[in-house]
């Protein structure tokens, strides 16, 4: 079952030059998953070391086998998935050598592994918790697992006590209130702590964090990475960090390995893989992902060039002004308490005819359901969207611009067919019933438009083929119903797309392709590009302009580069602060804005400016006065009351 | 918390209203009223009512006034003096025949709700977590001959085979030593012997849907990320079982467990039928088919009621024990 | 992982929802034999006039309760050939408990022989004028009771056979009709929400609160009594379906509103759909395997009612013939005692064809839902 080193290889380890011993070598690793049809190899011979005292980033896109080696190694593979070959070999505290692969996955070896030697964090704080049970139980369990106080097991008090005391550690306020919360009662932030408070309360030697941030919100995510961090050099833990975000990697990792197709095609120091990548597949990797290369607003070409001029000087396509959605919260035994929530919240912004406006904010913002408004799938509760979309053939004056947020649904026919919508999930938005013919004529059907030719057209557009038009949804990988998405969308030759996180659910390469994708089209065809993103990257590579919403309000709105090279609202820079840059040096080298609490609960705003009771800057005019949106020249609009004082730092080169 | 109580009782309240309305129009559903049903049968056997009698009868169902002024008489009375009408056939006010025999009704209903959650939920769990095992297969098949086979058919299988084999003849909940006697404690132990049958037997057509729907709810709870995670902080594999997918997969369990009572109901009626049981089932079928409607009529308002009561604790205790239920109507979140 | 997908999705890509979804059937063996045997049943039913030896009324006062007679394949060398041979009866009463004993009397031998003509006249199918039965006694008044014969000393099996139309047919109608109902409101409900929804709610809640069974025996028991047969089984059917629809309605409802916020069906509106188009050809063609799933679950219970009432007096009345009514017979156990059969036959009837649609029912639901069927 188990076998010790030899003293000889340890010795030989540190005089082959290694600064650290390893702690985990994985060694030929192959996990395969057997089903009836079909047998799916998830890791294939992989190799890889793991040196004590350091994070160890596993990069690789959605199914190259990343989760499954870190799950083998603890033995959690999901039935039927198993170990065929290789070894895991874990240096235990007590110096023992274990091979976790030959070890059975319920066995009471194996038990005192888990928690007690390794510790694991997963993507979903979520649902990694059980919804049934307090999160100090759960802490307080995992520590009277492998805790113990002169020998003897901790009893119910003193695993609540240091519960209590690990949630101090993992820096949540008030642990003694929130040990007795449940964890639908905690943000998405808050939860990934506890989760970090059970994976700790054992004090493993190494922490095997599965995607931790990728569920959290930019700025969440930056908190929990400086709190990670901050926990293993205390702790003198290691971290097998496993993520699909290079940004992430650039900012936490000592040593990176590159999966693909369930091997490890790579492995080298951070600093050198991003330098010099030695595999091709790593260099793809990289140039996929979208730089933040903008070095400020002197140097930036981006958006004007490619404009021409400036878009302050047309007359916009759609404009939205004092937009307001709010929704009742009834409660009470007669429905006779209501609360207002007002997802959207007197928004005002315009697009223009072949820009992209890139609309980024934090999850519950009021992004989407801007979208759903500006489309009127939901209805505004009060403002205008007018528009001047009539076609080509017919432009409206401007006093003949018609509001469509309060117009009746039967009117909006012709408004739809130039405002189009293309999903964020590419599983969910094609009716899984419908042959890709069937779903593209939809559009059409009103003029009769849907020969095959028109079709077949429409499919190569976006890079399909006409083979393609009699299968069903489920034929397709997910780039490709995306592909499929946007012919829809574009069928009806529309002026306006509006893109809800249209590419945040695909792999960072096939993202790159329907970016491009996108470009090409907007191109061609004069597009309009409402692109709603909170991936700040993604937004700064494809946008001319973007828009930052905070709790239901715009409160910038500038061109790209101005936005991204010298932020004139205090929640720009801290969104900015927090994206990281795929860049070790760069991103290491950047001072970071710390932001204070969480995203307050949007039935409870603060009174005035929505921010100020999490922005360093914040005055007793700012809990008084709503500060609105205003133009601050060169096509700049913010709503801060000291836009033009304040010196805030951008992502600068 | 409070609120959604008081929410959740006002709306069976509303339940209970419509049930009476229904109840109301099957009592009025056969031809001729009350009265005239009760002359014709008093007639038959050689007795008369006198004028004063009848317009005194008339006059307490107000049946010379339209049917909703009838309805409010027969609800008034119910709720003011507990008085559900007279009953025909056992020539005595309907609320007497129905306290005879309610408390055996309840007494074998409980008994059987009780085996129904039992073996349901240890059949449940077995069968989820020994899933496409042969074991699965096993209980699976026996969960759907329980569903297919008409517990009345058991029911007389059962009598058949006890008589056959063992010569007894089987029917009522006390052994021929115990019918008359007083309450004792081997009285007590002979009912408990007597009920343990028919409760099996009404149980057996209820467990097949609630162990398909705790072993669906719990087959989706052993894949939920926390189990991974209880796993990976070096939980033992029964305990982590029991403290978090099963006490998970309680939730539906519970709420459906309301929607059993009537199904429950259903069975005792004809199961108590075939074994000539003294519970509501026997009189409630020789009431119907003697036309006997006001203490039809009373019986299937009082099940009624019991079933909306039965629901409505169904989902107070799931409200007690679903964390996310209890905390979000107290509306005290953190 | 995503390799080993795409090359079996390429082969299916073509394939629609509905052919996965028969696949994924057809690999649970215990639901195909079931729809064999449903199959299977509802060809007896309809078939019943040639399968039924004797007239669904026929009977014989001469064997009261006789036991199933065994068919043997045997030559009895008196000229009649080879084939398959019933013995006749030796009766015995015994004076004082009144009872009749039956034997086998090893020297009466009746041939029974296939399309045989039998002297009685029926419609094939409404159509075609014919006596041939299946199979019957060469000798139309030869007593021939393979599964024994009733009170009356008619023919068990016969009845059965013809109970099969009843029935199977009224599972069948009952559930039509419910279904009409269930989806009417529960698509409603979904659809529209707000007060129309909460209307329909609580009326759903009504009716599922009060126990269907005392519920169904009322409203039989006051049904007029001077119906006639047929009347009477439009009635109960129309009863059994008033009452049963309350299940499919939920389901429908809760399927409607997860589908109407999917993104698809938000992007067919976008497209420009009607309301109408959106429900018909986006939201009810994603509903159509569940519903046929739940139908074919609801059609056994209905089944079940059925037989529950007719065999608590309640329902069908003779004449009609159903397994219910087959079934009166058995109640007083004394019969039964004397006669099992009366209590068997029918209820292995009732019992194969329940089970076997139960099976069906879930084996469909587990195609068309294979993550799900989790109440939440």
């Amino acid at each position: 079952m188990t076998e010790t080193t030899t003293p000889q290889t340890a010795e030989a380890d540190a005089l082959a030059g290694n600064s650290y011993p390893p702690l985990l070598e994985i060694e030929d690793l192959t996990v395969e998953f057997p089903s009836d049809d079909e047998l799916v190899t998830a890791v294939a011979g992989a190799h890889l070391t793991i040196k004590a005292n350091q994070v160890h980033c596993l990069v690789g896109e959605s199914g190259s086998g990343k989760s499954q080696t870190a799950r083998a190694a603890l033995g959690l593979l999901d039935p039927p998935g198993r170990i065929t070959s290789g070894q895991i070999r874990f240096t235990q505290s007590d110096g023992q050598v274990l091979d976790l692969a030959k070890l059975k996955p319920r066995g009471r070896r194996m038990r005192h592994v888990r928690g007690g030697e390794i510790g694991m964090i997963f993507q979903e704080p979520a649902r990694s918790l059980s919804p049934m049970h307090t999160v100090g139980f759960q802490i307080a369990e995992a520590m009277r697992l492998h805790r113990s106080i002169g020998g003897r097991g901790l009893t119910k008090k003193q695993a609540w006590n240091a519960a209590v005391n690990a949630l101090r550690e993992v820096r949540i306020p008030r642990p003694e209130l929130r040990a007795n919360a449940y964890p639908f009662e905690l943000s998405g932030g808050m939860r990934q702590r506890v989760m970090i408070a059970i994976a700790l309360a054992g004090q493993p030697r190494l922490l095997i964090a599965d995607e931790p941030t990728t569920a959290l919100d930019v700025t969440t995510q930056a908190q929990i990475l400086d709190l990670l961090r901050h926990l293993q050099t205390e702790r003198g833990m290691t971290v097998l960090f496993i993520t699909h975000d290079l940004g992430v990697v650039a900012d936490v990792a000592d040593e990176v390995s590159v999966m693909r197709r369930g091997e490890v095609v790579e492995t080298k120091p951070v600093f050198d893989l991003f330098a010099d990548p030695d595999h091709a597949y790593t260099r793809t990797l990289l140039a996929a992902t979208p730089k933040l290369r903008v070095a400020g607003p002197e140097s930036a070409p981006t958006a004007q060039s490619k404009l021409g001029e400036r878009p302050a000087a047309k007359t916009p396509l759609v404009s939205v002004r004092g937009l307001t959605r709010t929704f009742t919260l009834k409660s009470g035994v007669m429905g006779q308490k209501r609360n207002y929530l007002s997802a959207v919240d007197g928004v005002d912004f315009d697009i223009y005819r072949g820009e992209t406006l890139g609309l980024v904010g934090e999850s519950g913002c009021g992004k989407s359901t801007l979208a759903k408004c500006l489309l009127r799938v939901e209805k505004p509760t009060s403002g205008s969207i007018t528009h001047r979309l009539a076609g080509p053939q017919q432009v409206p004056a401007e006093h003949d611009a018609v509001n469509v947020a309060t117009a009746p649904e039967s009117s909006l026919r012709a408004y739809r067919r130039q405002l189009r919508m293309v999903f964020q999930d590419p599983f969910g938005s094609l009716n899984p019933r419908m042959t890709v013919r069937d779903i593209l004529a939809e559009p059409l059907r009103q003029e009769g438009a849907h020969s095959r030719d028109n079709l077949v057209a429409l499919l190569q557009l976006v890079g399909l083929e006409a083979a393609h038009l009699d299968r069903y949804p489920h034929a397709f990988s997910g780039g490709q119903r995306q592909r499929i998405g946007i012919a829809r969308a574009i069928a009806t030759d529309p002026a306006v797309l509006v893109a809800d996180e249209a590419v945040s659910a695909l792999d960072v390469s096939v993202r790159a392709q329907i970016l491009d994708l996108m470009s090409d089209l907007q191109e061609q065809r004069q597009l309009s590009y409402l692109f709603i993103s909170h991936d700040m990257s993604t937004v700064e590579h494809l946008a001319d302009r973007v828009a930052v919403m905070y709790l239901g309000r715009m409160v910038e709105i500038a061109p790209t580069a101005e936005l991204f090279g010298r932020p004139r609202h205090p929640y720009t820079e801290t969104l900015l602060s927090a994206v990281p840059i795929p860049d070790p040096s760069r991103q290491r080298g950047r001072q970071r804005i710390e932001v204070s609490g969480e995203l307050p609960d949007p039935t409870e705003k603060p009174s005035g400016c929505p921010f100020r009771n999490r922005c360093r800057f914040a005055r007793e005019v700012c809990a008084a006065e709503t500060p609105l949106l205003r133009d601050l020249g060169e096509g700049r609009q913010a709503a801060c009351h000291f836009a033009e004082e304040l010196d805030l730092t951008g992502v600068l080169q | 918390m409070l609120t959604y109580m008081i929410r959740r009782m006002g709306w069976s309240l509303l339940t209970i209203w419509l049930i009476s309305l229904v109840c109301f129009f099957i009592i009025q559903a056969p031809p001729g009223d009350f009265v005239s049903v009760l002359m014709a049968n008093m007639e038959a056997e050689g007795r008369r009512l006198n004028a004063q009698q009848v317009e005194v009868l008339r006059e307490r169902y107000a049946l010379d006034q339209p049917w909703y002024a009838q309805y409010w008489a027969w609800v008034s009375g119910i709720l003011t003096q507990g008085d559900f009408g007279y009953s025909f056939r056992y020539n005595r006010p309907a609320v007497e025949v129905i306290a005879e025999h309610l408390p055996f009704t309840l007494l074998l209903a409980g008994g059987a709700l009780l085996l129904t959650w039992v073996i349901a939920f240890a059949i449940g769990i077995y069968t989820a977590v020994k899933r496409y095992s042969s074991g699965d297969y096993f209980f699976t098949f026996l969960g759907f001959i329980g569903l297919s086979v008409p517990n009345f058919v058991l029911a007389l299988v059962f009598m058949y085979i006890a008589f056959r084999y063992f010569g007894m003849s089987v029917g009522g909940l006390f052994s021929p030593d115990f019918v008359e006697a007083d309450w004792s404690l081997a009285r007590v132990g002979d009912l408990t012997k007597n009920l343990i049958v028919p409760a099996l037997i009404i149980a057996t057509a209820g467990t097949a849907g609630l162990i398909r729907i705790t072993r669906a709810n719990l087959s989706d709870e052993l894949t939920q990320p926390y189990v991974v995670a209880a796993r990976a902080r070096g939980q033992r594999e029964n305990v982590l079982l029991m403290r978090y997918p099963v006490r998970a997969a309680m939730n539906p369990f519970i709420s459906t467990v309301g929607y059993a009572i009537p199904s429950v109901i259903s069975g005792e009626v004809i199961v108590s039928s075939v074994l000539s049981l003294p519970t509501t089932g026997p009189v409630l079928l020789g009431a119907l088919r003697n036309q006997d409607m006001y203490l039809a009529g009373s019986f299937l308002l009082i099940l009624g009621v019991l079933t909306v009561i039965g629901t409505v604790i169904s989902d107070l205790v799931l409200a007690w024990a679903d964390p996310r239920v209890r905390r979000q109507h107290s509306g005290a979140a953190q | 992982m995503t390799t080993g997908q795409k090359t079996a999705n390429d082969r299916a890509g073509t394939r629609s929802s509905g052919v996965l979804i028969w696949r994924r059937f057809r690999r649970h063996k215990l639901a195909v034999v079931s729809l064999w045997i449903v199959i299977g049943v509802y060809l007896i039913a309809a078939f019943a006039d040639v399968i039924a030896p004797r007239p669904a009324g026929d009977y014989n006062a001469d064997y009261p309760y006789a036991p199933p007679q065994s068919i043997t394949m045997t030559d009895p060398g008196d000229g009649r050939g080879f084939g398959l041979y019933v013995h006749g009866y030796i009766q015995e009463f015994d004076e004082v408990s009144w009872n009749r004993y039956y034997t086998e009397n090893p020297d009466e031998l009746h041939k029974v022989e296939f399309f045989v003509e039998s002297g009685h006249d029926y419609r094939l199918l409404g159509l075609l004028e014919t006596d041939r039965k299946l199979f019957a006694p060469a000798d139309a008044d030869a007593p021939f009771f393979v599964m024994g014969s009733d009170a009356n000393g008619r023919d068990i099996f016969s009845r059965v056979v013809y109970g099969a139309q009843i029935s199977m047919s009224i599972g069948l109608i009952g559930v039509t009709l419910s279904l009409l109902i269930g989806i009417t409101l529960g698509a409603l409900a979904g659809f529209f929400r707000g007060p129309i929804d909460m209307v329909i709610q609580r009326i759903t809640e009504v009716f599922m609160s009060i126990p269907t069974l005392p519920l169904w025996m009322a409203l039989a028991a006051a049904l007029p009594r001077d119906w006639g047969p047929l009347t009477i089984y439009f009635a109960i059917t129309v009863l059994l379906s008033l009452i049963g629809w309350t299940s499919l309605s939920r389901e429908v409802r809760a399927r409607v509103l997860t589908l109407r916020s999917e993104d698809y069906v938000v992007a067919a509106r976008l497209d420009g759909a009607s309301r109408f188009r959106v429900v018909r050809r986006h939201i009810l063609p994603s509903l159509t395997s569940h519903i046929i799933a739940s139908v074919t679950l609801a059609v056994p219970a209905m089944i079940l009612a059925e037989t529950a009432l007719s065999f608590l007096g309640l329902g069908l009345q003779p004449p009609l013939v159903s397994w219910g009514v087959l079934l009166q017979e058995s109640q007083n156990i004394r019969s039964v005692i004397t006669a099992p059969w009366l209590l068997i036959v029918p209820s292995a009837a009732v019992v194969i064809s329940t089970l076997a649609l139960n099976f069906l029912g879930d084996g469909l639901r587990d195609a068309a839902d294979p993550y799900g069927g989790a109440v939440k």
